[in-house]
This record gives structure tokens, sequence and C-alpha cells, in this order.
């Protein structure tokens, strides 16, 4: 992480570095650090999947067994979640989940850079995410969508001081899932970083910290697909708001 | 755990610049530079809009089809393993029964043959029965005229020795008649 020798911070390996400068109409669109680990995470998960599906053999390999499980994980996420007339959404909601657990994974190689630790880029998905399942609960439902705000069955009486609640709890979607993410990846690489910085500090002691970071790693990468599955079921339960406001 | 790691490196990070411009970087998180925010969310959108047209054309529908080909392959397989299993339930109630007939008829075959040897012995012994109580009564027959010679020729011998012990003893002459008078009576006397 410390790359060619020079002392970094814990947050230098955050930091956005711009690879090809890019301005449209006075917009700052450069290819950074973080768009080509974009790409990258775009590229190889492509990649796997192609190299999985290629031959499609009735009894699974290895590759297209892990292709099939992580189909039907997401699958019965959504159908268990939003029923079947969820499962129309089922390449946007499963593009999510292998963005966001190809962004945690790849985040745990040494060097690279970890798209989900920022806040723009979970921020703007959980936005995309929120907005356009409030759409499409607008559109199906039109004002009956916000019976989402008032579950039904409750008194009157109670009707405008539990809208303000549903109101805010539904506001803070956006907030709480991209915070969520982006906190647990950055503090995951910020506590990493941390020991890893102990090892060399504390020379033959530093052995401590050293497993401290092992363990860590492990940690991590669990945390990597935690993330990845909490976003996704999130998503999943939000939408199925969209579907069935009436709760 | 984490809200308070995270709290202390927000923290770290926005009170002490000297921390974060160590490596002589900028002050403050790089996650809260808002000029930083445009490319970003730019490529987020061309990244991610990529990957889903590629991932919903090039792979789901291909997973899907995987997936649901071997679910109806396995229903298909199940369906024939069904019927090969009715069918050699099947073959099985048929052989039975044919065996079954096949030992009834054996039965049958057995007993008619058995049936048939019986009569056949019960002929035979019946023949030779006849034959043999046929020849006993010719024997008997036989017996019976060899008696009869036999006693007549005792006659002659008895009427031939009478006359000559007459004639020897008596020295009498006597006639044929009268002598043969004489050994019937005595035959018929003696039995």
């Amino acid at each position: 992480m410390a790359a060619g020798g020079e002392a970094h911070g814990p947050l230098h390996q955050f930091e956005i570095t711009r690879l090809i400068p890019i301005e449209v109409g006075g917009v700052d669109l450069s290819f950074t650090n973080s768009a080509l680990w974009m790409v990258i995470i775009v590229a190889v998960s492509t990649l796997f999947f192609l190299a999985a599906t290629s031959k499609a053999s009735l009894v699974p390999g290895r590759l297209q067994s892990v292709a099939e499980i992580s189909y039907e994980f997401v699958a019965n996420l959504l159908k268990d979640n939003t029923g079947t007339q969820g499962m129309k959404y089922f390449p946007f909601v499963f593009t999510i989940f292998i963005f966001v657990l190809g962004a945690n994974m790849l985040g745990m190689v040494p060097y690279s850079f970890t798209v989900t630790s920022h806040l723009a880029v979970t921020a703007t998905m959980s936005l995309v995410i929120i907005i356009g399942i409030t759409v499409i609960g607008l559109i199906k439902h039109g004002f009956g969508f916000f019976h989402v705000f008032l579950p039904s069955g409750v008194p009157m009486w109670l009707a405008p001081l539990l809208i303000v609640i549903e109101v805010i709890s539904y506001l803070t979607r956006p907030v709480s899932l991209s915070v969520r993410l982006f906190a647990n990846m950055m503090a995951g690489h910020t506590t990493l970083k941390v020991f890893a910085g102990f090892v060399v500090a504390l020379g033959l002691a530093g052995v401590v910290p050293l497993f401290f970071v092992v363990a860590l790693t492990a940690l991590e990468i669990l945390i990597a697909f935690l993330q990845a599955y909490i976003f996704t079921i999130l998503t999943c339960i939000y939408l199925n708001d969209a579907f069935h406001p009436h709760h | 755990m984490r809200q308070y790691i995270l709290g202390a490196i927000l923290a770290l990070g926005a009170v002490t610049p000297a921390f974060a411009s160590e490596g002589g970087e900028k002050a403050g998180l790089p996650q809260l530079r808002f000029e930083d925010f445009p490319p970003q969310i730019f490529w987020l959108a061309v990244t991610f809009i990529l990957l889903l047209v590629l991932l919903s054309t090039l792979v789901v529908p291909k997973l899907q089809g995987t997936i649901e080909g071997r679910m109806a392959k396995l229903d298909g397989d199940l369906a024939e393993a069904g019927r090969l299993k009715d069918e050699a339930a099947a073959a099985i109630a048929a052989y039975n029964q044919a065996l079954a007939e096949a030992r009834a008829r054996a039965n049958a075959i057995a007993a008619e043959a058995k049936a048939k040897i019986e009569a056949e012995a019960a002929a035979r012994k019946a023949e030779l029965e006849a034959k043999l109580a046929a020849e006993a009564k010719d024997a008997e027959a036989r017996i019976a005229a060899t008696k009869d010679a036999a006693l007549a020729e005792v006659r002659g011998i008895a009427l031939d020795a009478a006359q000559a012990i007459t004639a020897k003893v008596a020295g009498l002459e006597v006639d044929e008649a009268s002598a043969a008078a004489a050994v019937d009576a005595a035959l018929a006397r003696n039995g």
C-alpha cells in the first residue's frame, strides 16, 4: 500500500487521481483511478461470466457452478422479497450485486482502489435505486403508493405523527444505504492500513499486528461479500414497497 | 465497533490536516472532496450501464436457459424413470402370469400323462391276467385229459392183470366182458 517506499497516511488509498483529464462543458469528467477500477470491475466480471457460461453443460463445472450460484442467489433474494413480479428487474438487481461485489472484492487486492469506498459512488447508486423505486411505485399505484407512509389499521389521531416518521424513514433510506456501504469499505481498509503501518514500525514485535492484519483481511473479505449482499437485499426490500405499498 | 472506528477516522481526517498531509496529500477526507464527485458519478453511470447491458444480454439469458434447461431435463428424466418403472412392473406382472399359466399347463400335462400311463398299465395288466387265466385253464384241461388217459390206461392194465391173475391163480379163462365188469366195479368201489 505504501507505493515506492513513500510514507502515506491511511487515507492515501482513497485519493482520487486524474489519469486522463477530460472536461466537457465545464464539467470535470476525467478518467480517474476510480474510473479505471470501475472499468476493471466490468471487464473482470463480464469475462468471468462469459468464461463460466461458455460451455453451459448440464452438469456444471466449477466456474459454471459459481456463476449459477450467484444467479440463483440473487434470483432467490429478489423472489423471496418481491414475489415473481419483481423478477422483471432481475438484470438490474443482478448487476448491482455483481458491481458492488466486484468493487468490494477487487478492493481487497493490494494497491487497488476500492470504488465503493467513495460516497459519490454509493450515494449515486442509492439515489438512483430509491428514486427509481419511487417512480416504479408511483407508476404502478399512483397515489396509492403513498400508503407506504401510513400503514393500514392505524388510528387516525396517530396518522400525523406516523406519516412524519415514515417519511423521514423513507428519506433516510438512500443515506443509510450509501453510508453503510462506503463507511464499511472505508473503515475496513483504513484499519487494515493502520495495522499494516504498525507491522513495519514495531520491527520484530510487528508479528503481532501482522497477525491482526491477516485476521482482518479474512474479515474484510467476509465484509466485502456481506455488504454486497446487504446492499442487494435492501434494494429488493425497497423494491417490494413499489409493488406492495400497503404494509 | 465499526461505527466508532469510522467516527474516529472521520474525526482524524477532518480535524488533523497534518495526518492527511503526511504524504503530501490534500487535507480532509478524500471522500468528502466534492470536486471529485462529477468524474466518479459520470464513470459510474458509464460502467454500470455497460455492465448492465453486458450482463443482461450475454450472461443472464444464458444462465437462465442453462438452469431452466436443466430443470426441464431433470423433470423429463424423472418422468421417463417413472414410466420405465411402470413398464418394468407391468413386465414383471406379465412374467408372473405367464409363469403361473405355464405351471398350470405343466401340471395338466403331467396329470394327463399319468392318467394315460395308468390306463395303459391297467390294460396291460388285465390282458396279462386274461392270458394267464387262459393258460391256467388250458393247463387244467390238459391235466384233466392226462388224468383221464392215465385212468383209462390203469383200467386196461387192471383188466389185463385181472385176466392174467385169474388165469394163473384160478386157471380160469375169464372172458373180457365179465373181467371188465369186475374191474369197473372194483374201480367204482375204490373211487
